[in-house]
């Protein structure tokens, strides 16, 4: 017996793969002087998640050194050999993030790395002595790094509610002062005073959030997994769930502005400004299948109209009432949008990329050079474009806007969870599908490409209408090629084709890092990654429809269901 | 032989040949030629420009050619090989520029930039390289090779991320100013011929344009990696059957690329002095209209389409806008490029060399 | 009245670049035959087809298709005047289900509009139920019934198929053309098959032009036999008058010089068979 145990571990170090997870180390220790070079460690250090305790900073490092360990633990070897490797792949990167902070100082690394300064050194160091920082960090990386290794080797039933628990730590601490003003003055003021001080999160607050997080989830997990089990049973019982999920976040939607104050209606604006694009390019993309990277000029052309027609302005054409003005430039889209549309028809897939993106830039450069500058104004823009009424009743806070872009973008998404089901949906699916195919049937790819164009850039006429009154001006500087990429990323975050997708997508990749200044400051950096990332482990996005799994993952050559392998080939 | 008599219920008058679409686009034909021609005819007659100004543009366009041609060589080889439209192509030349940027920064303030123009080229030129390089590899090793047999648009939108990516981490690493590429004195050198002023170092650019791209033709052609990586583009399966690697194919040809694009990055430094985050994207896009022009696929063909771009960019505002009395033509240069991208994508997209393209897209 | 014509071409030519995929080709299919085009791989029959249809536009010569004059036109519009057509490597909407596969067929005959599937008109409701309906009896024609909810890539290959000719079907063709339908198919499967399109032809009363390998196929279906290599027809003529003819064994088994004899006749044998 007490041969056995003196035995065990030296047996299971050994068979430890050390290559390979001396390699996954330095991977991940790379991933953290990568954050670390890039400025975004030190941004997130000042931010806390349990005051005094961790900050944002540390927290992302510790799941780097986290997530070394997860991946060199392998289950098959067994828990202590996992355990081993964890420990020493987490060891790892912490040497490594360790030691870009020593060399910081001696190869004056900052006069080319901007980042790299005195202070991201000390802080690397944790603030101790060079030596004794490098120690503990190591040590630190170990923690982690067996943290991650036992991870792996925890059932998913217990897993879940683990990582829900600490995501809702997290967002305790990072929100703090949302909730905070949330929770003031009202009956729930017993529980901020508990889990909050003045600036943020207290362990003792994190503590109890964890564990009744970790609670909570460990009973709805095994509620859901009871549900999935009776669903499952149920054929069929997919599109219900789908309409209750729309609900339910649509919901949350109308909920949301309750949380607060003039800031968060500003970020929910946008938020609904993205989703209503989301839906247009949605019926471009997800259900068409035509890449569009110009669809920011029908963005632009809606916020144009509003203010030629509307605006207290020189530049300005008529001065008309913005629920004229408003249908005017959605027509105004719809006509831009099949103009822009016709050229292009021809031309197929990722060659159509390309193309659309062109056509934009070229509306984008016109708009702000000399020879427009009469006409639109210029890179000054036109200003003074007046807030719409309802009955006498002005619509001017950004939360009643809010609830504006809600409305429409419910009327959106009806359209377009219509239009899926319908008889043109169906020839979209098969243009996307198989073009020749599709014309072979009797399907006019003319007419229902140019609906699709003309769809979708009617919703983002109705957006760029409203985001003119938003920002009761227009400029050419808001209708950059980058937010046709943002739209393109919330709706593959959010999931292809899919409706609540749209909502989900928007809240995450605009919502989020308007809340958050630090993620701000690097959101297009994380779309990069989002996309990379989507892309190559869910593609189906967050809140798949169907219909898109399935084709994205016979794209990906996998054959989840039984396929006859026979059926393409020859 | 008699032929049927139609039913009523066939509208024959249905059967147009020609759809309201079709007159469209030959009234963009027709526009865009109209146009150029009456802007040609204007500027010709009004008699702005001098022939030695003529010959700056000409030179000017020799020179954005040359860059365009470099990215575009990565962009088609790339393509022939995976079916892949590498979006962060210019984001790797950009990581090249930036890298000659901090080398000459640091040779400009030891002075050796000033003293050894040759030496200081050499070793900015190979660390531009080296870098474009790496970053292209690992570009290939975590984002695209997960995609290696995936058709659709994935991998397209895959490559938009990390064109991003590249971007913002330079951002990130670097800043968001736009630095000022060092300029010693042999930089601004002039040399006179026939009284025309020409920029040596616009000169320098298209001579080593030329060179680089001969070294690349020898080596695609010539060596056993070339001529694997021809087959590969040729039909990839087939040439897997045969035994070659198509992996090492691909990472070949995206060192390749990534050479070519480091060495785009330098030239890019000496024309326009400047490097920031954003500069490889607007040249990246270009440069893939220029690489379908000349064929995608095409070595050669993307070197022509390069050089045609430079020169439609350079000349065309000067030409085609300047006489059709428009304010400020050469805010315009980016529409005439695109333009002719957007022409080339819709009418000609398997380029001007005539690529047996229809087969493989089909 | 019994010797209609439904579609004749004159003189179509197609090239890819040098490749003279069809050379002046001249066909005439009869109204409510079974017309088969043979000949050894790469004669041109798929391309026939793609010219037919449209999908490619053929360099030069007419075709004719139930009094229109055809060529150059946009393949939705061929469909539009009755031409359906199957694929030889199947080209299903993979990712669907089979009844969605077939509703997409019926796409021309379907006359809700966009404005009325968004506002969910009456009319509307009443043209998908229509179509449901529709959809379903040609399930069941060809005998797919109670599958119309799987996916099509989880069909077994035979179902694939017929589900492909159904859906060819759902755009109540007047001329409907088969690209090697009994393709990897058993004998016992391929004679369902053979039933199958006898089935299609005397019920539907659409015609056929039928692209098949297997002579047993061709002798057994058609009323006439076109034999094409190298894009040219070389023969043409009833079934019987084609197996014999020389020009047409010549094709199939190349100039002798590289074939044996013995080879030569158990060819001929299938060729007869
Ligand atoms: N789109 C195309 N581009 C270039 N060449 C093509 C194209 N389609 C077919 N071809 C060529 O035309 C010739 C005829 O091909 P086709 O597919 O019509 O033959 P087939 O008679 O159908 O042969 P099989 O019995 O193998 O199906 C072949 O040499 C083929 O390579
Ligand atoms: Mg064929």
């Amino acid at each position: 017996m007490s041969i056995a145990i003196l035995k065990a571990p030296s047996v299971s170090v050994a068979s430890v793969d050390v290559a390979r997870t001396l390699r996954m180390g330095l991977l991940l220790g790379g991933v953290g002087v990568y954050l670390a070079a890039v400025g975004i460690l030190a941004m997130f250090n000042e931010r806390w998640i349990i005051v005094g305790l961790l900050t944002l900073g540390y927290g992302v490092l510790g799941l780097v050194y986290l997530v070394a360990g997860m991946i060199s633990a392998r289950r098959g070897a067994g828990l202590m050999t996992a355990l081993a490797s964890g420990i020493l792949s987490g060891a790892i990167a912490g040497l490594t993030v360790s030691v870009l902070g020593l060399v910081i100082g001696p190869f004056s690394l900052q006069s080319v790395f901007t980042q790299l300064n005195g202070k991201l050194a000390d802080s690397l160091a944790l603030g101790l002595a060079p030596l004794s920082g490098l120690l503990v960090m190591l040590g630190i990386g170990a923690v982690c790094g067996a943290i991650g290794a036992i991870l792996r080797f925890t059932p998913l039933t217990v897993r879940r509610p683990l990582v829900i628990a600490a995501l809702v730590t997290v967002t305790a601490g990072l929100f703090q002062e949302l909730i905070q003003i949330m929770l003031q003055d009202g009956p729930l003021t017993p529980v901020q005073d508990l889990i909050y001080e003045w600036e943020g999160l207290t362990a003792q607050g994190a503590a109890i959030v964890f564990v009744v997080a970790f609670i909570l989830a460990l009973i709805g997990v095994q509620i859901s997994r009871r549900r999935a089990r009776a669903a499952a049973a149920k054929a069929n019982a997919d599109s219900g769930q789908s309409l209750t999920k729309m609900g339910m976040i649509f919901l949350v939607l109308v909920l949301l502005p309750l949380m607060g104050g003039n800031y968060i209606g500003q970020v929910l604006l946008l938020v609904g400004l993205y989703i209503l694009m989301g839906m247009g390019l949605n019926l471009e993309v997800g259900l068409a299948g035509l890449l569009d990277l110009g669809f920011v000029g029908f963005f632009a052309v809606g916020a144009y109209v509003t203010a030629l027609l509307t605006a207290n302005h020189p530049m300005a054409i008529l001065h008309l009432n913005f629920w004229v003005a408003m249908p005017i430039a959605v027509l105004a889209s719809v006509v831009v949008g099949v103009l822009f549309g016709i050229p292009v028809l021809g031309v197929r897939g990722d060659y159509l990329a390309v193309a659309t993106m062109g056509l934009g830039e070229i509306v984008r450069v016109l708009v702000v050079s000399d020879a427009a500058k009469p006409l639109l104004g210029g890179p000054l823009g036109i200003t003074q474009v007046p807030k719409p009424a309802i009955f006498g009743y002005g619509l001017t806070t950004p939360i009643q806007l809010y609830y504006l872009t809600l409305v429409a973008s419910l009327v959106a998404g009806l359209i377009a969870w219509r239009l899926e089901g319908s008889r043109l949906g169906r020839a979209w699916m098969a243009l996307r599908d198989d073009e020749d195919v599709a014309a072979a049937l009797g399907i006019d790819r003319i007419e229902c490409k140019l609906l699709a164009y003309g769809l979708g850039a009617a919703f983002a006429g109705l957006a760029g209408s409203i985001f003119a009154v938003m920002l009761a001006s227009v400029y050419p500087s808001s209708f950059q090629l980058v937010v046709s990429i943002n739209v393109l990323a919330l709706i593959i975050v959010g999931g292809m084709g899919s409706l609540p997708g749209v909502a989900i997508g928007s809240l995450v990749l605009i919502g989020l890092p308007e809340l958050l200044r630090e993620f701000g400051e690097y959101r297009y950096l994380f779309y990069g990654v989002a996309l990379i990332f989507m892309m190559q482990f869910r593609p189906e996005g967050l809140m798949p429809s169907k219909v898109r799994k399935r084709e994205l993952h016979a794209a990906m050559g996998e054959t989840s269901e039984p396929a006859v392998p026979t059926a393409r080939a020859a | 032989m008699a032929v049927q008599i139609p039913e009523d219920r066939l509208k024959i008058a249905r059967l147009s040949r020609i759809s309201i679409v079709d007159v469209l686009l030959w009234a963009l034909r027709i526009g865009v030629l109209g146009v150029v021609i009456a802007g040609t005819i204007g500027t010709l007659i009004n008699g702005r420009y001098g022939w030695t100004q003529w010959v700056d543009f000409v030179v000017f366009g020799l020179t954005l050619g040359s860059i365009y041609a470099q990215i575009a060589l990565g962009y088609t080889m790339v393509y022939g090989v995976l079916r892949l439209i590498n979006f962060a192509h210019g984001d790797f030349m950009m990581s090249g520029a930036f890298s000659a940027f901090f080398v000459a920064n640091a040779f400009y303030r030891s002075g050796f930039l000033e003293s050894h123009p040759v030496p200081a080229l050499l070793c900015i030129l190979i660390t531009s390289m080296i870098v474009s390089t790496a970053v292209a590899l690992l570009a290939e090793r975590f984002a695209y090779r997960p995609f290696r047999r995936v058709v659709g648009l994935a991998p397209l939108i895959c490559a938009i991320g990390v064109s991003f990516f590249l971007q913002q981490t330079f951002r990130g690493m670097f800043g968001s100013s736009i630095r000022a590429y060092p300029d010693p004195s042999w930089q601004r050198a002039t040399i006179s011929f026939l009284g025309i002023e020409v920029q040596a170092v616009e000169l320098l650019v298209i001579g080593l344009a030329v060179l680089f791209m001969i070294g690349l033709y020898l080596i695609v052609q010539y060596t056993k990696m070339g001529k694997a990586m021809r087959a590969v583009a040729e039909d990839g399966d087939a040439a897997a059957l045969m035994g070659i690697d198509v992996d090492k194919v691909v990472v070949f040809t995206f060192m390749l690329g990534g050479a070519m694009a480091g060495i785009a990055g330098v030239f890019y430094c000496f024309v326009y002095k400047q490097v920031y985050f954003y500069m490889g994207f607007t040249p990246g896009i270009k440069a893939f209209g220029a690489a379908v022009l000349g064929g995608i696929g095409s070595i050669p063909g993307a070197v022509l389409g390069g050089f045609f771009l430079g020169l439609v960019e350079s000349v065309g505002p000067a030409l085609f806008l300047d006489g059709l009395g428009i304010p400020g033509p050469y805010q315009l240069r980016d529409v005439i490029a695109f333009t002719l991208l957007i022409m080339v994508l819709i009418f000609r997209p398997n380029g001007i060399l005539g690529e047996r393209l229809g087969k493989k897209r089909a | 009245m019994a010797h209609d014509t439904i579609l004749l071409t004159n003189k179509v030519c197609c090239n890819f670049g040098g490749l003279k995929a069809l050379s002046d080709l001249d066909l005439e299919i009869i109204e409510n035959s079974i017309h088969s085009l043979i000949g050894p791989n790469g004669a041109g029959k798929t391309t026939a087809f793609n010219v037919i249809s449209q999908n490619i536009k053929p360099t030069s010569g007419e075709i004719w298709f139930r009094g229109a004059r055809i060529d150059g036109v946009k393949p939705h519009q061929v469909a539009e005047i009755g031409m359906s057509r199957t694929y030889q490597n199947i080209r299903l909407f993979a990712n669907v289900t089979a009844i969605e596969n077939i509703l997409v067929g019926m796409h021309l005959h379907l006359r809700s509009t966009w404005w009325g599937s968004i506002f969910n008109t009456p009319a509307t409701r009443a043209d998908e139920k229509r179509a449901h309906d529709e959809a379903l009896r040609l399930l069941e024609f060809v005998d797919l019934k109670g599958r119309g909810d799987i996916i099509a890539r989880n069909l077994p290959y035979g179902d694939q198929r017929r589900l492909e000719i159904a859906r060819a079907l759902a755009a109540q063709p007047k001329l409907l053309l088969l690209d090697e339908p009994t393709a990897g198919m058993n004998p016992h499967e391929i004679s369902d098959m053979m039933d199958f399109i006898r089935k299609v032809r005397d019920e539907v009363g659409v015609t056929i032009l039928l692209i098949e390998h297997q002579m047993r196929i061709v002798m057994a279906l058609s009323d006439k036999v076109t034999v094409l290599d190298h894009g040219q027809k070389i023969a043409e003529g009833l079934p019987k008058e084609v197996q014999g003819n020389p020009a047409v064994i010549e094709a199939y088994l190349g100039s002798g010089k590289l074939v044996p004899k013995k080879a030569r006749d158990a060819a001929r044998a299938t060729l007869n068979a």
